[in-house]
């Protein structure tokens, strides 16, 4: 069970391990607000969607498999997103089109199709869970690093004091993508050093 | 071929099930968001009104606008207590992202009395979006028609551009302009 | 009319790239760009899917969903039309085109989920743009998307033979690779239209 569930955040983290969902991942982390509000709206939706998906694998013939799953995903996340709208219209505003296109983050799709396909409901519910903690994760520390060094800010809060001259990059499109390569190497960096110790 | 009728028949029978259980959340949501957003403009209107002294809430009048070249779609005309009327005019101009939705408040000697930027989800974060700043915006109280952007210090009938972000505050200038010619159209007939 | 259609070609070409600029349509982008030709096969298919899918989900959104109310089935609709059409090409490729269709392999069912599709498709709705606007959109979009695509993988197959430090090797360099293009993308948006 406790495998099961950190096995998403850790050993197959979706954003540094298995590199999927980078869509949302590059274009929502201009603030931590964001990055967390996106990261919370996928975990609902994994988990439910694999739930779902697991109840129902037995009955679904295979060859529309695909096809059923999206579906059932869909349908998830515009619950979301009517959620979003009607409770926390401002978020709803930030996220914009990238609420519905949960439905293509290759993340939920891809746990469907590799794990809630196979396993039972509850199993299925700590992996989504799992993986959607693994997400958030990435989400945060990307939006972290971005907020910080784009505005000076985490939360909207004021960290590096009145002096620092924010460098804007960071939060716009070329900040995203660069900040995140770097990310990555630090990760690799510290693969590799733990490698050499073992 | 029989195979295809099945299958088609257990997607379709899904979808419908999905279908439904949406249907069912839309009526339960669709209130609340209809009534959020007219909330939001209520709010939006009160507040760019609020400098020009007491108005009778419930004599709002609103106006559908549809001109070309002209960004705004809708003036809502308020009575002042003590006579005289304010308009609060919804407008969209184009800014550097897409639209930003913006409310203006006009009284009838065509000054302006506030703005608020309502949605600014479109412009670049850090630089167009720092225009829902009431640094930015607040600039705009007193003004008169033709408004004119400057990148340095601003003299009379001008309005300091945000650093880096002259589209941006063109476009809020342009949708304030558009709001005044419409306040004057109204007045006019 | 005329006008307003290339302003939408050339903002959705160069200023509001979908990749390097609005983020949709990264999967492919990073997975298909290790050699120039895949990426143009991948980027004619996408723009295929993207113009039709355009078409189609404006007609469904406009003459069904709209007229009765069903707005909220918008994702769902818009995403079993995009799966279908993209099994069609899928079909239709592998009967005229084997060689293109082997090159592509996995990549070509992954279009359903490329965002790009589906947003391309979100974002005419919210746009409020008629039938012709919306291919245009879409066929656009598609062609910054492909544009974006192949100069990267131009980029990528040099970079296979630079000395690149060990923890930067693989996706990490890429990215910054992306990044530095990305910046030039963002000199376009000085244009003013």
């Amino acid at each position: 069970m406790k495998k099961t569930f950190l096995n998403g955040v850790i050993n197959e983290n979706p954003t540094f391990v298995q590199l999927l969902g980078m869509c949302p991942l590059l274009a929502v982390t201009t603030s931590v607000i964001n990055g967390i509000g996106m990261g919370i709206s996928a975990t609902v939706v994994l988990i439910f969607s694999n739930v779902a998906i697991s109840l129902i694998r037995r009955l679904v013939p295979d060859k529309i498999r695909i096809a059923s799953y999206v579906v059932v995903i869909a349908g998830f996340v515009t619950l979301v997103d009517l959620i979003l709208k009607a409770y926390l219209p401002a978020l709803s505003r930030s996220l914009g089109i990238f609420i519905p296109l949960i439905v293509v983050n290759c993340i939920i799709l891809a746990r469907a199709e590799a794990f809630a396909s196979k396993n039972g409901p509850l199993k299925s519910a700590l992996d989504g869970l799992g993986m959607g903690l693994g997400f958030t994760i990435g989400l945060f520390t990307l939006s972290s690093v971005r907020e910080i060094i784009g505005n000076g800010t985490i939360f909207g809060i004021s960290v590096l004091g009145s002096n620092y001259q924010p460098a804007i990059m960071a939060i716009l499109p070329p900040g995203a993508f660069i900040l995140l390569g770097l990310i990555l190497g630090v990760i690799n960096i510290y693969k590799a050093r733990r490698k050499g110790n073992a | 071929m029989r195979d295809y009728v099945r299958l088609s028949g257990i997607l379709f029978i899904i979808t419908a099930v999905v279908a439904f259980v949406l249907s069912i959340a839309n009526s339960a949501t669709n209130e609340r968001i209809n009534s959020l957003a007219k909330a939001a403009v209520k709010s939006a209107q009160s507040e760019v009104l609020k400098g020009a002294g007491d108005i009778e809430l419930d004599t709002a009048q609103t106006f559908e606008y549809k001109t070309d070249n002209s960004s705004v779609s809708s003036i809502t005309k308020y009575q002042k207590t003590d006579g005289g009327s304010l308009f609060a005019v919804s407008c969209a101009p184009k800014g550097y992202g897409g639209e930003i939705s913006m409310m203006v408040g006009v009284d009838d000697n065509l000054t302006i009395i506030g703005i608020n930027i309502i949605d600014n989800a479109k412009e670049t974060p850090g630089l167009g979006s720092e225009i829902g700043k009431s640094e930015f915006y607040n600039q705009f109280g007193g003004k008169t028609p033709n408004i004119t952007i400057t990148k340095g210090k601003p003299s009379d009938n001008e309005i300091q551009a945000v650093t880096g972000a002259t589209v941006s505050s063109k476009a809020v200038v342009n949708g304030v302009n558009d709001a005044i010619a419409a306040v004057q159209e109204v007045l006019s007939t | 009319m005329l006008r307003e259609v290339l302003v939408i070609s050339i903002s959705a070409i160069f200023i509001e790239n979908f990749v390097l600029v609005k983020f949709l349509g990264i999967c492919p982008f990073l997975g298909v760009s290790k050699k120039i030709q895949t990426a143009v096969g991948m980027g004619m298919a996408v723009t295929f899917v993207m113009a039709m899918s355009s078409a189609i989900t404006w007609c469904i959104d406009t003459f069904v969903l709209q007229k009765f109310g069903l707005d909220y089935l918008q994702t769902i609709a818009f995403i079993l039309v995009i799966a279908a059409l993209v099994q069609l090409v899928e079909m239709f490729l592998q009967k005229m085109l084997p060689a293109l269709y082997n090159a592509l392999g996995i990549y070509l069912p992954l279009i359903t989920t490329n965002c790009a599709v589906l947003g391309s498709a979100l974002l005419n709705i919210q746009n409020e743009y008629n039938f012709i606007k919306s291919v245009v959109f879409g066929a656009s979009a598609a062609i910054g998307f492909t544009l974006a695509i192949v100069l990267f993988a131009g980029v990528r197959e040099r970079l296979e033979f630079s000395d690149i430090p060990e923890f930067l090797k693989g996706f990490p360099i890429a990215l910054i690779t992306a990044g530095l293009i990305s910046i030039a993308f963002l000199g376009f948006s000085g244009l003013q239209l």
